[in-house]
């Protein structure tokens, strides 16, 4: 199956889709994270730590936590890798959290501060489908446009 | 301003004013905010407002802004909750408080915000501490 990226700037598009999720700290209390090697890693790097067992990691100082003490970009990515069907706002995630998602990941997310540099991270990814606002576009160069 | 916890020593070295924490993730922000509620509870003279999505209504923060002078004021997760109106009551603070907000795109909020804010966190320590970067002053000369 090809991958997909769905990007949307207009909240007229999400706020009333049943699968929009706002609050990505209560989605992240309620629903499981599905754990690869992949989600280790958004925990090594967005918040230095070390992935411990499916309910704690080990902070950058070495300490162990519970996940609820995950940055909220982190728990924002985890959420979306684990559950790609919703679509999930992205405002809270930082701009490493752009980097990582638009680099590795795919999913849908709403993120209104979407600039076209941002997008200079989709560069290198080949046969990856993107979709903005509800359009597909043909190539990178055309969501760019759109921005 | 430095403060003893007792699992850590939190030190605050900014003015007065409205400051962002920084645009990326996982830089201890929410820890921070953490830290500042023990800080209310084990410190009860000084004037602390922390808040974040869900745990107030926005008349009831208007009206601990309206009704208070506070020295520390952190606003986590702030992207998703702010508005005008409570800008509006917060810059009326910043005369007076240290006020941080969890804020990425600065186009998010209408108060005019002094500098960026870091954090610095080692074992038993945490600094908070103002930080020049040209990329947020490019950004605010922007808007």
């Amino acid at each position: 199956m090809q991958q997909s990226i769905c990007l949307y700037t207009n909240s007229e598009m999400v706020k009333d889709n049943p699968m929009y999720v706002l609050d990505n700290e209560a989605f992240f209390a309620r629903y499981p994270v599905v754990w690869d090697e992949f989600s280790k890693s958004i925990i090594s790097e967005i918040d230095k730590g070390t992935y411990y067992d499916n309910f704690t990691f080990k902070d950058r100082l070495g300490v162990k936590l519970y996940n609820s003490c995950l940055s909220t970009g982190a728990k924002t990515l985890l959420n979306i890798y684990s559950h790609p069907e919703y679509i999930f706002d992205f405002r809270e995630a930082g701009d490493n959290c752009i980097e990582l998602f638009l680099t590795r990941m795919t999913g849908s997310i709403y993120i209104p501060r979407l600039q076209e540099s941002d997008l200079f991270w989709l560069k290198g990814r080949k046969s990856l489908k993107i979709s903005l606002n509800g359009i597909w576009c043909k190539d990178f160069w055309e969501v760019a446009d759109k921005v | 301003m430095k403060y003893k916890l007792s699992n850590c020593l939190l030190e605050i070295d900014a003015q007065p004013g409205v400051y962002s924490l920084g645009q990326n993730s996982g830089t201890g922000k929410t820890y921070l905010f953490n830290l500042l509620k023990q800080l209310r509870s084990a410190y009860q003279e000084l004037k602390i407002l922390v808040a974040s999505y869900g745990d107030f209504t926005e008349e009831e923060l208007i009206n601990r802004l309206t009704s208070n002078k506070y020295d520390i004021i952190m606003m986590d997760r702030y992207e998703i909750w702010s508005s005008e109106l409570l800008d509006y009551f917060l810059y009326k603070q910043k005369g007076d408080a240290v006020i941080m907000l969890d804020v990425k795109d600065l186009n998010n909020v209408i108060l005019e915000i002094n500098g960026k804010l870091d954090i610095k966190i080692i074992p038993g320590e945490v600094k908070v501490s103002e930080y020049v970067d040209t990329t947020f002053r490019r950004q605010a000369c922007c808007r």
